[in-house]
């Protein structure tokens, strides 16, 4: 790797549908799968992220820009993660933790985890299902049966179908 | 919003558990019924993990803590729940059908200790420990035929209760054996094997049969009464002890105790509940607390409570001074005073010192009165089996 001292060396990234992005080196590295790249020499020109679009790619590098320049903070770090994610809808998320996962940056993907659980809480069965695209795979009884094993456990959870 | 969910069903399964996990335990339980994936998530380790480390984060203090009220002529295994957070009888009985207790016949439950629950199925001559919110379920055989057992208890406590880890990895099962001379017997799942003991030590508890040993300080306790006195089976050693320490000043007027029942939060405190009065009739009820100074090496029960004269008389007007009937239970920082003939509990508060009477269970029929039996049960993701 060849490290100039002072300048900071900045890395082009390359989404799936062939955007570039430019981002300093430094914050590239959170994503654990950039800084192998980096550290084993393969950073040197453009880096192909072939699991990113480009909408993605944009709001994930504004994340890392944005959680570098924080200093070792955690609170401060948490607070940028909660707004950060605050205007995201719930397709984003869907894309933001499957590139999270692909880039390998665990914060991130704890996060964006967190805030998913945070939209489903409350939500019914059939909200999940639609959601998620789930095929119910219980026959009428199974699914009666696991409902009644936990109800005593349900008092207080109010779900709300509509949403 | 018009979702595209053919992005969420690509998600990998690793990461759909990694953003369940995430979800307080209460509203995963309720989206269980989505799919078969959803509910075999429960017993993935990463969810487990995730789940046991947090003691005071949302997962498992989400969870609701319940009384529950067992009574033989209730439906074959409902047990209605009264919630101790929101203070009211659930709506919905808790149902335990013998599937998934696995196993034929009568089963009785017998005793609580956090999320375990305790059964005796003699039938198939054993022991059945089950923690309902994963249904895991253990069987444990007799240790011999014919068995016949008394003064069972579970001691189920955390591995390590001082750090964040409140999982429930182990636990034992203590009885003593009527058949055997009343030998003590130990369970303890680690090894998965009996362990028996010798009779000698138990005569100390003086013939006295009225409640299960209370788990305190590596040792289970019992109290016997006229005379007063506490005798204690250490888990470790297998050996008995026994205390004579006074709960009433010397000379105190004549003044004895009527009755004795001991309760433990099975971490640090021990308190004792205990009618006072003369010639067997209680007067007053007073609670104890046990104090050990380390630095001295000393111990007394200090008194810490009486309870207040017209709860006192409903009490023992209820209990008919028969106090054979009573006994007394833990439950996340109340103390449970029960009478087998009445509906309602008595309970004291520690941290407010205040009483209180717990309501009868609304489903319950008037004319039913005797065999009211109650259990401490706070449902635990990780009270392993």
């Amino acid at each position: 790797m060849a490290a100039e001292t002072g300048t900071p060396t900045t890395l082009t990234l390359k989404s799936n549908d062939d955007e570039l992005f430019s981002v300093a080196e430094s914050a590239a590295i959170l994503s654990v799968t950039i800084r192998n790249m980096v550290e084993d020499g393969c950073a040197g020109g453009v880096i192909p992220l072939d699991n990113v679009d480009g909408k993605t790619l944009a709001s994930v590098i504004t994340y890392m820009n944005g959680i570098s320049a924080i200093p070792a903070d955690e609170e401060k770090k948490k607070s940028y993660r909660d707004k950060f994610l605050s205007d995201k809808d719930f397709e984003t998320l869907a894309d933001m933790v499957l590139a999270a996962n692909y880039l390998n940056m665990s914060c991130l993907m704890d996060a964006v985890s967190a805030k998913i659980a945070q939209v489903m809480e409350k939500k019914s069965v059939g909200w999940v299902r639609r959601k998620f695209g789930i095929e119910n795979d219980y026959t009428p009884e199974e699914e009666a049966a696991v409902k009644e094993e936990h109800k005593w456990t349900f008092e207080g959870v109010e779900t709300d179908d509509d949403n | 919003m018009d979702m595209d969910p053919r992005i969420w069903s690509g998600l990998p399964d690793h990461l759909l558990e990694r953003v369940l996990s995430f979800l307080p335990l209460k509203t995963f339980l309720s989206l269980r019924s989505t799919c078969k994936h959803f509910k075999s998530i429960l017993s993935s380790p990463l969810f487990i993990s995730k789940h046991s480390s947090s003691l005071s984060s949302s997962s498992s203090s989400s969870l609701s803590s319940f009384i529950l009220l067992s009574h033989p002529q209730f439906p074959h295994n409902k047990y209605p729940l009264y919630n101790t957070v929101t203070n009211s009888w659930c709506p919905v009985s808790l149902s335990i059908p013998s599937s998934t207790l696995k196993c034929s016949g009568n089963t009785t439950l017998l005793t609580s200790s956090n999320g375990l629950l305790c059964f005796s199925a003699p039938d198939s001559y054993s022991f059945v420990v089950c923690n309902l919110l994963t249904k895991s379920i253990r069987h444990v055989k007799y240790p011999f035929r014919p068995f016949a057992f008394e003064l069972l208890t579970l001691v189920a406590v955390p591995t390590a209760p001082n750090n964040n880890n409140n999982n429930i990895a182990a636990y034992k099962l203590f009885m003593l054996s009527s058949s055997a001379a009343a030998a003590a017997l130990v369970y303890d799942s680690e090894a998965g094997a009996w362990r028996e003991y010798a009779a000698g030590g138990s005569a100390a508890l003086n013939g006295t049969r009225h409640q299960n040993g209370v788990f305190f300080d590596g040792r289970v306790f019992f109290a016997t009464s006229r005379p007063f006195s506490v005798a204690c089976f250490d888990l470790e050693m297998g050996s008995w002890e026994r205390s004579a320490l006074g709960l009433l000043p010397p000379g105190g007027g004549g003044d004895e105790v009527a009755f004795a029942r001991l309760v433990s939060d099975g971490d640090r405190r021990m308190y004792l509940v205990g009618g006072v009065g003369v010639s067997g009739i209680s007067r007053s009820v007073k609670v104890w607390e046990y104090i050990y100074d380390r630095e001295d090496g000393t111990n007394r029960w200090a008194e810490v409570e009486t309870l207040p004269e017209m709860l006192c008389k409903k009490f023992l007007s209820v209990c008919y001074h028969n106090y054979e009937h009573v006994y007394c239970f833990w439950h996340k920082g109340l103390i449970c005073v029960c009478c087998y003939t009445w509906p309602e509990i008595l309970y004291y508060k520690v941290c407010r010192r205040t009483w209180h009477w717990l309501p009868k269970c609304p489903s319950l029929p008037h004319k039913w009165s005797c065999g009211f039996r109650w259990f401490s049960f706070n449902p635990q993701l990780y009270a392993n089996v």
